[in-house]
């Protein structure tokens, strides 16, 4: 397809023709068919074609923050002219080093174009990152500019880094972070749940020796008894509850309190699993407990019972038919991950945490914990409730620990409730100014964590920007 | 190449252009009949003694217009050069034309200083002027485009170089069939008299074959296209 700036060149040429016949010149003939050959010599010649790429980078898992390489071969024949060629990378990728972006020169021969970079995975997710697009131009741009888009597939999978809390010594005895009230059972009762194979210890059964594994450990080097381990029956418990309110949005794209709040669940996470805790996780909406409903059965079917000698009594009335389609009501999406044991969980809640995003779930936090009350009752768990409080938006929060308080018990009169509060305000302060502001915000909310303390939770309030997640943990055991 | 050299390679061209077709002006039957009349005119015993100097200070006064427009450098500026050039070199194609529709008003005689193929070759130089300046400015553009887009500068200068290449080489052959096609004429009007001769009514038959010709290439031209 010729341009509109070929044209003008056609318009000219046709000029000095019709002038050069108006005046019998055959200079000005001659010299109008110049810009017909100049254009048809250009034309003939073509321009190029982008006919394969290559992409050398292969499936990767990394955590945030973590750098990825990639380089891609592009190859390119046909005619002369302008290539153009992108690598299209996520939003929250930042280029390091060298460029996705390359523009070339290619001349008569055939040519292959390296694309080189290395990029920072800021933020957690799973990054399909497969278009290559291009872009084919004229030298001349004589021809309308070709578009196309290639294919070369790679999976980038971009874990959240958890915030591990391993500096706290002996946390049984002096920490005042909650365990599950059944975690004083060290022995339970084994299932039939094969956990693992370890090495025998003090105490072990005879009868759970794995005499194969054992004789397969001894031939090698160490001369120690395998035993098989089982999981415990129904003890140690917790719920984790992540907050995906719009307020969790404080801060950047990459970095904000939606983010921390992850890190500090994936540190609960981890830090409750290393203890043979089954740690159970669900993500709810603050924000939700503005329209939630009265618990009813969703669904009712009307009653369509056939009872002989019933007759209806009123006179039939002709309803026409609508067009208009009764549209869906809008159903709660629970995002609950049921409580585990082991890496398997830990590997289900991390790849759960790879989708989370602000107003991930629609159910508030009373709905949430209605949701999952059959795993709940029966269990005495202890449940860590992620998210960042804010003065006079707590009735979400309060209507939650209301509800819990129907299905846990207490240890010393408190019950086990773990409210971890992110301070978002200094995450998203940049200035001097907005830093003071912050502050400011942050002390509005300290009398509501009293509240909530008279209501029996630990609150524990973390300030990404200021201090670390383990401090955050320690501040906590000394301070009470 | 750097965007300096395609610059001074605009400047070069466009004062060669100008200052060609300004020479080519002052030597033609118009403006010598224009001159003429000035000093024939009530102010004639005053401009008498600086005619001699009158030429030349017309081609520096053009030259420094082509420059002021160079300066400009964008395609609105370079169209008005054209434009001035092609004013300058239109007397001179009347010189050589057969309907000479402004000597004919004028009761002119054509006596042009220049040849018929002086006069073709400036107007040859005009237009590889015109398609030359035409395409620097948007290789111009593309740079920036690119620039703005994060190219790598190597690779900017490597793409001007290989844009200025190709179009210097388009220009070069262009120029040489255009100015072959208008050399050999007189010698194929002569080979095909003879043939075209004994054809009845030639023509129009001839017209026939050529709008044939052009319907044909039209549409193979846009089925291509559409496929």
């Amino acid at each position: 397809m010729l341009t509109q700036d070929t044209l003008e060149l056609i318009v000219t040429a046709v000029v000095y023709l019709v002038l050069g016949m108006f005046l019998g010149n055959l200079i000005l003939i001659t010299l109008g068919l110049a810009p017909i050959l100049f254009l048809s010599i250009s034309i003939l010649v073509g321009q190029p074609t982008v006919t394969s790429v290559e992409r050398i980078g292969k499936d990767i898992k990394v955590n945030v923050d973590d750098k990825v390489s990639d380089s891609l071969q592009v190859t390119i024949d046909g005619g002369p002219g302008i290539v153009t060629v992108s690598d299209s990378l996520p939003k929250s990728f930042a280029l390091e080093e060298g460029n996705n972006f390359k523009a070339v020169w290619k001349g008569l021969r055939p040519k292959t174009i390296d694309l080189n970079y290395r990029a920072l995975c800021a933020k957690r997710g799973y990054f399909d990152v497969r278009q290559v697009n291009y872009e084919v131009r004229h030298p001349l741009q004589v021809s309308a500019n070709v578009l196309g888009v290639l294919n070369a597939k790679r999976a980038i999978i971009v874990q959240p880094q958890p915030l591990f809390v391993r500096k706290i010594k002996n946390h049984k005895s002096i920490s005042r972070i909650p365990m599950p009230m059944d975690a004083r059972f060290r022995f339970g009762i084994p299932t039939t749940d094969f956990k693992e194979i370890r090495e025998y210890g003090t105490g072990d059964n005879y009868r759970d020796i794995n005499w194969k594994a054992s004789a397969k450990h001894l031939s090698i080097s160490n001369p120690k008894f395998m035993v098989n381990d089982f999981e415990k029956e129904g003890k140690k418990v917790v719920w984790i509850f992540l907050d995906s309110a719009v307020h969790m949005a404080l801060g950047t794209t990459v970095n904000n309190t939606m983010e921390y709040a992850i890190r500090a669940a994936l540190g609960f996470t981890n830090f409750y699993l290393e203890r043979d805790c089954r740690v159970g996780f669900c993500v709810y909406n603050h924000d939700a407990s503005q329209w939630e409903g009265p618990f009813e059965k969703k669904d009712k079917q009307p009653l369509d019972l056939e009872l002989p000698g019933l007759e209806q009594m009123e006179p039939e009335v002709y309803i026409p038919e609508s067009d208009e389609k009764i549209l869906p009501t809008k159903k709660h999406t629970s995002r609950v991950l049921y409580p585990d044991t082991g890496k398997r969980q830990q590997y289900k809640i991390t790849r759960e945490m790879l989708h989370v995003e602000v107003k991930y779930s629609n159910e508030s936090l009373k709905e949430a914990i209605h949701s999952s009350r059959r795993y709940i009752v029966g269990t005495q768990p202890l449940f860590v409730l992620i998210s960042m409080i804010e003065g006079a938006r707590i009735q979400g929060i309060v209507e939650g620990i209301k509800e819990l308080h129907k299905y846990m018990g207490r240890v010393g009169g408190r019950p086990n409730i773990i409210l971890f509060n992110v301070q978002g305000y200094n995450i998203a302060a940049q200035s001097d100014q907005e830093k003071i502001a912050a502050g400011f915000l942050t002390y509005h909310t300290k009398p509501y964590y009293e509240f909530l303390r008279g209501m029996g939770v630990t609150v524990l309030n973390w300030d990404p920007i200021e201090e670390s997640f383990a401090r955050a943990l320690q501040r906590q055991r000394v301070g009470g | 190449m750097r965007e300096g050299f395609v610059r001074t390679m605009e400047a070069l061209v466009a004062v060669a252009a100008t200052y060609m077709a300004a020479v080519t002006m002052v030597q033609t039957t118009l403006y010598n009949k224009i001159l003429t009349k000035i000093s024939n005119s009530v102010i004639g015993p005053l401009v008498q003694p600086y005619l001699p100097y009158f030429n030349i200070a017309i081609i520096i006064a053009v030259l420094f217009v082509c420059f002021t427009f160079w300066r400009k450098g964008d395609e609105v500026w370079f169209g008005r050069l054209f434009s001035l050039n092609m004013l300058m070199f239109f007397p001179s194609v009347l010189d050589f034309s057969t309907f000479n529709w402004v000597g004919l008003i004028f009761d002119l005689t054509p006596t042009p200083g220049v040849t018929h193929l002086w006069v073709f070759g400036v107007g040859l130089l005009l237009q590889i002027t015109y398609l030359i300046l035409r395409y620097t400015v948007r290789f111009r553009y593309v740079r920036d485009e690119l620039k703005g887009r994060g190219a790598d500068e190597q690779d900017i200068n490597d793409i001007t170089r290989g844009q200025v290449g190709y179009l210097v080489m388009l220009v070069m052959i262009t120029g040489g069939l255009t100015a072959g096609i208008y050399v050999a004429t007189p010698y194929m009007t002569k080979i095909a008299q003879a043939p075209l001769a004994g054809l009845p009514v030639p023509h129009m038959l001839v017209g026939f074959i050529v709008v044939v010709f052009i319907a044909a290439s039209m549409v193979m031209y846009l089925r291509a296209g559409s496929e």
